[in-house]
């Protein structure tokens, strides 16, 4: 196998959910000389384009999409150090969680993997996070930016005091949501900074919160 | 939902969650007070009047015994922690269901036989639980199960098996106290997770069994998938039940015409946008709509899509109740 050929099966084994040969062909990768980078953008990103398209199309539901993303996540191990390495430094910090309440990580996680990948530093409050969790671990962490995740109407409204609560006590963090229900003009009305719709706007959002 | 004609369009709230909450009672301690249990659904029948009284058996209990642990937000559904069987070797270690070591499945069999007693002349006693499906993505965790589903079938398969048969054990009693209706979720089977194809092939046999075991006690079946179902709702249908509960989400009209009309359909007010954040006004002309298409020769139950938000005003809930007593006698004339 030539080395596109390797990239094209590591696109179809993340899209078939395989997590025991995607980190292999990620490997071989690697050894054939190309760099984590390029993997990233060759193969990861259009594969889980790939994956979200085919969820769209009601052709993958949820266990598709989970084994996937494991598939993913098993590639980003291997490249994640070298990732850094290559970098020098963190492109910025994210603390990123999924609102009081609201359990649903599936989205999170892609965007946790794909800022990752586009080289930020993921402080990963997991789900049902209190509006106060996520301002605490900005003040620690000196994030540069809070992202939000919720997939329920219920949740959702905790973003707003998020937002609130950055604002009251002055940090520096831009406050950046996404998930099911919100959308750009609900993250207007309540002042957040950023929203992007899936987990590839979320890398745009978080790069153009860097800049300004 | 024996087949003929009623005198007119049944309804039911099918939520115990809110009736308790709007009688004041707290969720956390209401499972295991059976004679509040009962109190409060003599005083929504004093009030509402609904031609169902609910027996329901709290989402938590079944997982709870075998070791799932939750936390319980002030408003909004309970969040679970810690699943029971975190690896599939856990599963094996599971001793089954004993109802006589559990709290809240004793109040509940107190609580359905004052209920039965009271009111099974003169109301539709309509037993309402999670699902032994909904119970394994409970005992186990819905995203692993979702792994399950594709890298350990034979997993899945014995999971289901053992929440099958602990559902029998603990829901048995509460048959034989001669309950009308028995009315379960298989929640993880909707489209809205997995594929029609994975419907069939894991969920289907179970589902039916279950039907089937319930009408050897003589109970009519209803069975309540999530989400929009209309890819799978001939299957749903041909598993026997005597009706369908189906979400809000889905084309009543469309489902009718898949499933033909042995089956009755129970639904699909939308909890959210109607009942919780609607008017009265907005909940009667749902309510008209949805007797309309899915009760024009009757086999339908006028009753919420899915669970009630415990904040839900009463005026809507009266509402809908109201429509289906005023308007909904056969032949339907507005
Ligand atoms: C999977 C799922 C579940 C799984 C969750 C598994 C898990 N570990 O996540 C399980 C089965 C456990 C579950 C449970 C429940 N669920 Co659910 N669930 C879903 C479902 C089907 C898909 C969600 C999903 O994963 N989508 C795929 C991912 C990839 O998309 P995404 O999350 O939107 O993320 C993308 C973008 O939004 C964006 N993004 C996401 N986050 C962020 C953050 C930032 C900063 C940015 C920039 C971008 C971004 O990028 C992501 C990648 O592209 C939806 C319905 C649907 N079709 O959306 C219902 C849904 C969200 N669930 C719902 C409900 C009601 C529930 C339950 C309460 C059901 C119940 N009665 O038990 C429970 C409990 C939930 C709780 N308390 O949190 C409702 C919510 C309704 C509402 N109130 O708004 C929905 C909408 C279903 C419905 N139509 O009723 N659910």
């Amino acid at each position: 196998m030539n080395q596109s050929e390797t990239v094209s099966s590591l696109v179809q084994v993340i899209i078939a959910g395989n997590r025991k040969a995607a980190p292999e062909l990620a490997k071989k990768l690697l050894q054939s000389g190309m760099d984590a980078y390029e993997i990233v953008t060759a193969a990861c990103s259009p594969a889980m384009e790939r994956v979200g398209e085919l969820y769209q199309e009601e052709e993958y539901f949820v266990p598709e999409i989970l084994m996937s993303a494991k598939a993913f996540e098993a590639v980003m191990e291997i490249l994640k150090p070298l990732l850094l390495e290559a970098q020098g430094q963190y492109s910025g910090t994210v603390i990123l969680g999924v609102c009081e309440g609201d359990i649903h990580t599936i989205g999170k996680n892609l965007v946790a993997t794909m800022l990752e990948a586009a080289g930020f530093k993921v402080i990963d409050l997991g789900k049902d996070v209190p509006v106060d969790r996520f301002i605490d671990s900005a003040v620690e962490y000196d994030a540069d930016i809070i992202g939000a995740s919720a997939l329920m109407t219920t949740s959702m409204i905790a973003m707003e005091d998020i937002v609130d609560r950055a604002k009251t006590k002055g940090i520096r963090s831009k406050i950046m949501v996404g998930g099911g229900p919100v959308t750009q003009s609900y993250a207007d009305s309540i002042g957040a900074d950023g929203y992007g719709k899936d987990a590839k706007e979320a890398v745009d959002v978080a790069k153009r919160l860097m800049e300004g | 939902m024996s087949g003929g004609i009623p005198d007119r369009v049944p309804v039911s709230i099918v939520s115990s969650a809110w009736v308790f909450s709007t009688y004041g009672l707290d969720l956390q301690t209401a499972y295991k007070d059976a004679e509040r249990m009962t109190e409060v659904w003599r005083g929504f029948n004093r009030d509402f009047g609904a031609d169902a009284i609910v027996l329901s058996l709290s989402s938590t209990v079944i997982p709870s015994y075998f070791g799932t642990t939750w936390k319980f937000p002030k408003s909004g559904f309970p969040l679970l922690m810690e699943p029971a069987v975190k690896e599939m070797s856990e599963l094996e270690e599971l001793q089954q269901i004993d109802p006589s070591k559990d709290e809240q499945l004793q109040a509940c069999y107190r609580h359905g036989t004052q209920l039965v007693e009271e009111f099974g002349d003169e109301r539709c006693v309509w037993f309402m639980t999670t699902g032994p499906l909904s119970n394994a993505a409970r005992i186990t965790e819905t995203e692993f199960m979702m792994e399950c589903l594709i890298e350990e079938p034979d997993f899945v398969r014995d999971l289901f098996r053992f929440s099958v048969d602990a559902w029998k054990i603990a829901v048995k009693p509460i048959l034989e106290m001669g309950v009308d209706v028995v009315d379960f979720s298989s929640s993880p089977g909707s489209p809205d997770l997995i594929s029609p194809r994975m419907y069939r092939e894991f969920f289907w046999e179970f589902d039916r069994e279950v039907i089937q075991w319930i009408h050897e006690y003589g109970a009519k079946a209803v069975f309540h998938i999530c989400g929009n179902t209309l890819r799978i709702i001939e299957d749903m249908a041909k598993t026997g039940a005597n009706g369908l509960s189906i979400d809000s989400m889905l084309d009543m009209s469309l489902a009718r015409e898949a499933i033909g009309k042995k089956t009755a359909l129970v639904g699909n007010l939308d909890p959210a946008n109607i009942l919780m954040n609607g008017t009265p006004d907005d909940v009667i002309a749902a309510s008209l709509e949805a007797m309309k298409i899915g009760g024009i020769n009757g086999g339908f139950v006028l009753a919420p899509g899915c669970d009630v938000p415990p904040t839900c005003p009463r005026e809507n809930i009266a509402a809908m109740i109201n429509t289906a007593t005023e308007y909904g006698g056969y032949p339907l004339t507005y």
